[in-house]
Formats: structure tokens, sequence, C-alpha cells
């Protein structure tokens, strides 16, 4: 050891103490200083250092004791240290965020909105599209039907004649099985009769879906034989709540009634039926909205639909899974092939339509798929404007804080500490958006699944996605962070203190390039998403409005399906007699209540329910008959239908009290039938046949207009309404025309039903226009989403606006303050301060219509009855984005007129 | 007698240790001297276990450590004495008072087991 220290010693200890080395030091010191002593008594070197090390003790050994023990404590401080600093940190952003309540809000709030609404949206789209159905290797399962070549329409509802053909040769498909709606089975839940959902099945139907009892056993193909099908599956759930879980509940039975609780009948029979066998539990039939299936019954195929030669009845689901290796391509050639066979054997049966396969996800979901990820796309764009938003925030905060920023670096804060500082400031601004984002995205899932169509596949699964929340929580924090944080280090760099100075605009110019360039892409997605949401409103309009041949207002529809015990053979022709009789005389009774203008009846389904009865039709002079696509929909009509729907007789008259069962059948046409089947040739007194028993030789007595009745977005068809009274009929539905509010009259019109069908449970009473509105529920979802989306985005961008010219304002108050002083008016300060919102506004724009332009036909798919390239839309939404930059302007550029140029050029 | 002597002493370490700085800072080897002066050399300890003692009255925040530069500009660690340090050196000498008293006391009496 020297006694003077080596220059680079010196130097390293700019690194930091170093407390091995220290023990050392203070050692050797020590020790240099015994041995002086020893040498001062004039002991010879050699003998004094011995004597020294003596009298000191055992230097190694107390060096390591020592510098353990040093390095143990240097830790612990340091440790104690960084907490301190923490602590303290945590202590100042919370100070600091809550003297500048405008800026923490905005970015809570924007990071709330923005991450709690995409994931809300995502969570649903997840649920409802995206997640992959909850079975055994889901993607080998598929549907099988038949398609229109015209209308590239899936006919997934099959007659048990097609799925018998398509079963016996299987060939890609490991198995196919079929299920169709079974009913009649109640259950008595706290003392409330609720219908059991049930399903008639195929033996192997379980086999599809690669699911087995937890007790008990399936179906075989003996069950499927009269006599021996009164066997049952239950749900797990079903046996938890019915049968308490019992174990022994094989060999327990159900009952069925006759009749479903609206009055139609049951398609099985009523009686007792043996439980043998209970699914496990989470196991769901794919069944529209996943509702659970409570009970499966075998099922067995009506006599009458063995061959081809009997009725034609269309109830069968069909549902395969494939080989391995096999796509679903190879399917749908392979049932393509046979179902052609089948067509060439059996002419007519078939019609146009070819044999066709899809999988089972896209017949889920396929229907929704594009607007959820339309949902998707717009959401993503709102969680993009609140990142630019969020880092325009950060990079205005880092600039306008430079000089406390290199204040702090001057009086020795190290870079790590002045990034820490910031560092914490943001995690606490995320750290409360984020949880605040948590509450929303919760609120808002509820509000979508109450909202949301219940047909919709899945819905009831749809739950908090988490690692949704994370990841867009992410996002914004990282680019909140590189935003904040970067420019932050840059100015606590060691070097010429600018910012110190007054102004210190220098080095700024660049960020707040920067900043506008943010703020105009900001606007400019606003202004995309604006535009897609007054397009989506523009249509939503005109297809609310599209004539769909009905005028829906203040009509009051109702049931009138009489109770018949199906269990009886020959109960059909008495039950009808019976309705045939009493329909004139509810009619009656209910064109005598005032307020009523007119009353009609309808046999089967209500228009815009979407199901109607098909036949071929014979024309004379023409060989072939009109089938498959061309034919036509006949419906049984009172004469007081009509007038009560609103739809226009055009030609001729409607169908008359005289066209009774006696007298010569007459039919009237619909104009798209008219034209269809007899061209050009006048249609009334023309001579028509419909067949399969509808009206063999009926005369046209008038064309009425066409009907929309699948809703505003159907294609009109061919239509046929012939005269109740010539008819048969079980029951169907009453059409009410009222002066007033419908829904007043539907005790009265209720009385009336029951003064002749006494024993009908509470008909539901409703109206025409809520069934309308019930067609369009999907589309006003989502024009209001993306509506709401719109409006968001316009918020958020305007916020943004604000901010800039807020800032802006504040840089150049001593500029302002000058030119005041000058003698400038203040009215030309604020006009220049909202002229350059305005500049940066109409650049946002010019951006975002030129965006919105090409992608706009993208969206023609969903838009009906308007062109997406509207320039009343695009107009709108450039007027309102102005609107909306001069008002953001406004306050500041009011504050800069305001400034005062004595405190102005007074202090900085 | 040297031994329990001894044993004593070091037990009062700490407290020479503070009595010894208790003037003016001091480094490690002016505080073993010390030591050895005030306790008439009947503490003979090896000088190289004070440092432990000096680094546990650090830790405790008694003492302070300074590295300065001593006439001859070598680098030495001085300790000096704390507010906590100074605080700690009184009580503790009050207590050594009371406890040397009390035992002087004892010695004295005339008093015997007998008559008490």
């Amino acid at each position: 050891m020297s006694p003077r220290e080596p220059l680079w010693r010196r130097y390293l200890r700019f690194l930091g103490p170093d407390p091995r080395a220290d023990v050392d030091d203070e050692m050797a010191f020590h020790l240099e200083e015994l041995r002086r002593e020893f040498e001062a008594r004039g002991v010879p070197p050699a003998e004094a250092e011995r004597r020294a090390r003596a009298l000191f003790g055992d230097v190694a050994a107390m060096r390591r004791t020592l510098q353990a023990r040093s390095t143990r404590r240097r830790r612990r401080d340091a440790r104690g240290e960084w907490w301190r600093g923490l602590t303290g940190d945590l202590r100042l952003a919370l100070r600091k965020l809550r003297r500048e309540p405008g800026f923490s809000l905005a970015a809570i709030g924007m990071l709330a909105l923005g991450v709690g609404g995409s994931t809300a949206i995502f969570s649903v789209v997840d649920a409802v599209v995206l997640r992959a159905l909850p079975y055994d290797r889901s993607d080998r399962l598929v549907q099988v039907g038949t398609l229109d070549p015209r209308t590239g329409a899936f006919d997934a509802y099959q007659p048990p004649q097609n799925f018998a053909d398509w079963q016996a040769r299987p060939d890609v498909f490991v198995a196919m099985e079929a299920t169709t709606l079974a009913g009649g089975f109640r259950a008595n839940e706290d003392g409330v009769p609720r219908d059991l959902l049930a399903l008639q099945v195929t033996a192997g139907y379980f086999d599809v879906y690669r699911a087995y009892p937890q007790l008990g056993r399936g179906f075989t193909e003996a069950h499927q034989v009269e006599g021996s099908q009164r066997v049952a599956l239950i749900s797990d759930g079903l046996w938890r709540r019915q049968y308490g879980a019992d174990p022994n509940v094989i060999g327990r039975t159900l009952r069925s009634t006759a009749e479903l609780t609206y009055g139609a009948p049951s398609p099985v029979p009523a009686g007792t039926w043996t439980i043998i066998g209970v699914m496990p539990r989470g196991f769901r039939s794919p069944v529209s909205g996943g509702r659970q299936t409570d009970v499966w019954v075998p099922y067995v195929v009506p006599e009458n639909q063995r061959t081809r030669d009997g009725s034609r009845s269309a109830p069968l689901q069909v549902t395969g899974r494939l080989a391995d290796g096999v796509t679903v391509e190879q399917a749908d050639a392979h049932i393509r092939a046979i179902t052609a066979r089948l067509a060439e054997a059996h002419p007519g049966w078939f019609g146009d339509e070819m044999g066709a396969v899809r999988s089972l996800h896209e017949a889920m979901v396929g229907s929704v798929r594009a607007w959820m990820l339309l949902l998707l796309g717009a959401v993503g764009v709102v969680l993009l404007i609140a990142c630019v938003n969020v880092a325009n925030l950060m990079l205005a905060r880092a600039t306008a804080r430079g000089r406390e920023i290199q204040t702090r670096a001057a009086l020795g804060a190290s870079r790590w500490q002045i990034a820490r500082g910031l560092l914490v400031e943001s995690l606490m601004l995320w750290a409360a958006g984020t949880l605040l984002a948590l509450l929303v995205a919760l609120w808002g899932i509820g509000v979508l699944r109450a909202a949301l169509p219940e047909a919709l596949p899945r819905i009831s699964t749809v739950a908090l996605d988490l690692r949704v929340l994370g990841v867009t929580a992410a996002v914004v924090v990282v680019t909140g962070l590189v935003f904040g944080l970067a420019p932050a280090l840059q100015l606590s760099r060691p070097g010429p203190a600018i910012a110190l100075r007054e102004g210190g605009r220098g080095f700024t110019t660049g960020r707040a390039r920067l900043r506008s360039i943010l703020v105009v892409s900001e606007i400019a997605m606003a202004v995309m998403l604006t535009i897609g949401a007054g397009l989506f409103l523009s249509s939503f309009v005109r297809v609310a409005n599209v004539d769909i041949g009905l005028d829906p207002r203040n009509v009051l529809t109702m049931e009138v399906w009489p109770r018949f015990d199906s269990s009886k053979p020959g109960w059909a022709e008495p039950a009808m007699t019976r309705s045939a009789a009493a329909i004139p005389e509810i009619l009656d009774r209910v064109s005598a209540i005032p307020g009523v203008v007119s009353a009609g009846f309808i046999a089967g389904d209500l228009p815009l329910t979407g199901y109607s009865a098909r036949a071929e039709v014979v024309v004379p002079g023409r060989e072939q008959p009109f089938d498959g696509a061309d034919r036509v929909q006949v419906r049984h009509v009172t004469p007081g239908y009509a007038r009560a729907v609103g739809t226009p007789v055009v030609r001729g008259r409607y169908l008359e009290a005289g066209d009774t069962r006696g007298s010569t059948p007459v039919v009237v046409l619909n104009e798209e039938a008219a034209a269809r089947y007899l061209g050009d040739r006048e249609p009334l007194g023309a001579t028509i046949t419909i067949e399969r028993g509808y009206a063999p030789q009926a005369t046209v007595v008038g064309v009425v207009g066409n009907v929309r009745l699948g809703g505003p977005e159907s294609a009109v068809r061919p239509e046929a309404y012939l005269p109740a009274a010539q008819g048969r009929f079980l029951g169907g539905a009453l059409a009410v025309r009222t002066t007033g509010e419908p829904l007043a009259l539907a005790d009265a019109v209720r009385d009336a039903i029951w003064a002749s069908f006494p024993e009908i449970s509470e008909p539901e009473a409703g109206t025409l226009a809520s069934l309308l509105g019930g067609l369009l529920a999907q589309r006003r979802f989502t024009m209001i989403i993306v509506g709401l989306f719109g409006g968001l985005a316009l918020a958020i961008a305007g916020a943004g606006l604000y901010g800039v010219m807020a800032y802006l304002v504040t840089q150049r108050t001593r500029e302002i303050g000058v030119r005041l002083a000058l003698g400038a008016l203040p009215a030309r300060v604020m006009s220049s301060v909202i002229g350059h919102a305005l500049v940066l506004t109409v650049a946002g724009v010019a951006v975002g219509v030129s965006a919105a332009w090409p992608l706009a036909a993208s969206l023609e798919r969903f838009l009906l009855e308007v062109r997406p390239h509207d320039p009343l839309v695009y107009a709108t939404a450039a007027a309102l984005l102005a609107a909306c930059g001069v008002a953001a302007a406004f306050v500041p550029a009011r504050r800069a007129a305001r400034v005062d140029p004595v405190i102005a050029l007074r202090a900085e | 007698m040297a031994n329990l002597e001894q044993q004593i002493l070091r037990g009062t370490l700490d407290l020479l240790i503070l009595r010894a700085v208790s003037a003016e800072p001091a480094h490690g080897y002016q505080i073993a001297r010390w030591v050895g002066r005030a306790t008439d050399e009947l503490l003979t300890l090896e000088d190289g276990s004070l440092y432990p003692a000096l680094y546990r009255l650090e830790e405790r925040g008694l003492l302070h450590a300074e590295w300065r530069l001593t006439e001859d500009r070598r680098r030495a660690k001085y300790y000096h004495l704390t507010s906590a340090g100074r605080k700690q050196l009184r009580e503790e000498t009050a207590r050594w008072s009371r406890y040397a008293e009390a035992i002087f006391a004892a010695l004295r009496t005339g008093a015997t087991p007998a008559t008490t």
C-alpha cells in the first residue's frame, strides 16, 4: 500500500464507493500507523511489520468478516433508498396529478372508455363469432342441407327422405344424424309451468358430438321404431333441478302433453316417457341462442314420410362429423353428387336445389360474422384514436414540463431518477384508468347482452375476457410511455440549459409539428367513423322505409290456436271444422268493437314471421308446373284481411263473403305471381291450379300489391290468397286495424276469441309494428353502435384538438401579449387561433374523406338501399368535424384574446 | 482476575468507543490507542477486533464514518458521534455510575446478612 493513492483509483471512486476496497484501505491504514510507531521506536522495518500484524490480529479473517458485513449493509441501504425514492415519487406524482385535474381526468377517461369499450365489444365478438364450438374437434362438424342456386340461400331444414338417402351413403362422414324440435314437456319450477326445450334426435346423434351419458345409456336404432320410442335422455341441469341429482333417476318417468303452451299441436305424442340416461354437465346441443336443451327423445320417421310419394315436410336439421383429412368442400361435392342422382330419380322433389354442406360453425355464426367483425373494426378505430390522443397528451405534458425536468437534472437528479418519477406518474394514471376500464367493460358487457338480439348464437356465454383488457391496456400504456418518456428523457440530458431561459422554443418546434400531425390523424379517423355511422344511419332509414306492402301502423295481432287432443286418431277433421265455423263468429264480434276499422284472419303464421307454405302452380297452356323456386306462397285469409294489414288491391276485387265453400273456387294473386305465372296475359278471369290440394282450377278475381313476407330485406315472392272459407286450417292469427293505440283493444279482442274458444290460454297480443321492429333489430343495433362509436370518436378527437390549441396558446402567451400590447384587436387574435384550428381540422377531414372513400365500397354488403359514396353523408360528416374543431378551439381562443399583455410580458 | 476484568471491559467496549470519539472525530488507530491508555492497558484486545464494534455502532446509527485526508494527505476513515450516539453515551455513563455506586455502597455497608 503506497502512502499516496494512485490516480486511477481516485477516478474509480467516481463510479461509487466500493465497500470491499474501503475495508482494505482502512485496515491498511491502521497497520501502517502501527508500523510507523514501531519504526519510530527504532524497530527495524521487517520486525516492525511483524509486530504490527501481531498487535492487529488475524488480518485475513478480520478482512473477510468486515467485508461481508459491509457489503450486506450497503445492499440494505440501497434497497431502503430505492424504496424511499419510490414512495417519494408516488407522493409527488399524486400531488402533481391532483393539481392538474384536467389532464388527469382526460387521460383516465380516455383509457377507461377506449380500453373498457373495446374489451366489452371484443368479449362479445369472441363468444359469438370467434370462439370454436365446445365440442371435441369441432372443426370436423358440418351441417348438411340444400342450396338454392339462384339466391345462394342454404336451407338447413330437410325432409326425412333426404336424410335417409344421405345417411345411407356416408362415405366421407364418420357420423350423420338429424334432429328436430320436440315439445309438450313441461316442468314446474317454483310453481311456474315452463316449457322444456326438447329435441327429437336420431340414434347416433351423440356420436356426432362425441358426448355420452354420464348415467345410463344412449339411444339405439331400436328406439326409433314406433312403439319403442318412449324413452328420454335428460340434461344434467334438469336432473339436478327436477330430480335432485337422484342417482337412481334411471327408470323414473317424464310426462308430455299433447300441445304446447301457445296452442299448437306437439310434434311428439303425449304420454309417459322413461328416462334412460343423463347427459353430462355442460353439454349443449347447438340450438340457436345457446339455450340449454333439457330433454332428448328418439326421432321416429312418420309413416307417411318414409317414401317420396307421401307428404313432404322438412323439419330435420342434419349434422355430421367429417372423417379426418376430409375438407368441407369434398363433403359438399359428395353430397351434391348424391343429391343430383336422387333428383334424377325423383323429378320435382328437389326443384332447382342442390345438395350442400357447410361447417357447423359457419351455420351458427355465419350470418352474424360479418357485422360482428365490423363492430370490432369500429372499436379498433376508437382505440386507435384514444391512443393517439394519449400520445398527444403525454407529448404536450413532457414539453410543458421541460423546464422542470431540466432544473431537476441540473440539481443533480440522475436520468434514472427523473425517468422513474415520470414512470410512476404515468403508471398511476394507467392503474386508475385500467381499473375504471374494468368497470366500464363489465357494465358494457351487461348492456350488450341485454341489448343484443336473443337469437344471436351463444350470446348467453359472453363473459369478460381479461386477456383482452390486459392487451388493450398494455397497448395504450406503451403508447403513453413512448410519447411521454422519450421526450422527457431527451430533455434531461446534460447540455446547454436552453429551457431555463425564456420560451425555449428552439427544440420544441419539431415536437409541435409531431403533435399537429397526431391531431390531424385523430381527426381523420374520427371523420372516417362519422362517415361510417352516417352511412349506416341513412341505410337504416331507407330500409325501414322500404315499402313492404303492408301498412304496419295501428295493427293489432293476436294468435288464435285452439287446443286439440292429437292423441286420438282422426282428431284433425272435427277440429278444423270447428275452427272454420268459429272464425267468422269471432270476426263479427271483433268488428263490433268500437275503435276497430277492420279485422281479418290469416291461417297459419303472421306475415313477417317468415314461414309460409309453398305449392306448385299449374297454368293452362304450360306443360311444366311452376315448382322449385317458382312455387307460390299460399295463405288462407278472410275478406277483411287485406284492409286490416293495409295491402292495396291493384286489380279486380279482393275475397268476399260470397266466396264460400260451395261457390266457385277463387284466388287472389299478388303482382309478382300474376307476372310470373300469367306473363302478359290478362290476370282477371284466368284459371290456375295450385297443387297439393289447395286450389284446383281456381279463378283469379283480383291482384294485390306485393308483400315482403320476410321483411324489408327479403325478396318479393309470388303469393296467392285463398278464401279461408274454402280452405282447411286449425288456427292462425287475427289482424285488427284500429283507429288508436292497437294494444288498448287487446282485452276486448281476447274476449271475442274466448267467447268461441273458452279453453285457449291467454293468447298473446302484438302489433305488426313491433314485428317489423324485431326484424330490423339487428340493423338498428349495428346502427346504434356505430353511431355511438362515431360520437365517441368525435368527442375524443375534439378533446385532442382542444388540448393542442390550449397548449399552443399557453406557449405563445408572450407573443400574444406583445401583439396585443402593440395594438392588435382581441378579435383578430381569437380568429387567428380559431383559424389555426380550422387548418388542422380541414387537413384531418381531407385525409379522412380520402381514406373513407375506397373503404366505403367494402361496406356494400351491409348497406341496403344506399350508395357508399352518398355525398350528403360525407358533407355532413365534414361539416360536423369542422364545427367540432371550431368549438374545441373556442375556449383557448377566448383565453388568448383575454391575455393581459402586462402580465404576459412580465412573467415567464 | 485479569480474565474477569478483561471480560467486563470487553463488554463495555462500545461505551469506550463512544467516549473515545466524543471529543473529536478519530480513526480506528487513534481509537485503539485511546482505549488502551484510558483503561491503563488493562484492556489488551487485538487492535483488529475493534473494527466489528465500530461497524456495528455505525449500523446502529450511533457513529458516523467519513473518509478524510490526514495531515500528511493519506486517506483514513474517521468516526464521530451522531446525536443519537451522544445521547447513548450520556445514558450509558449515568447507568454505569449508578451501578458502580450501588456496588460501592454494598461493599461499604456495615450490615451483614445476619442482621438484615
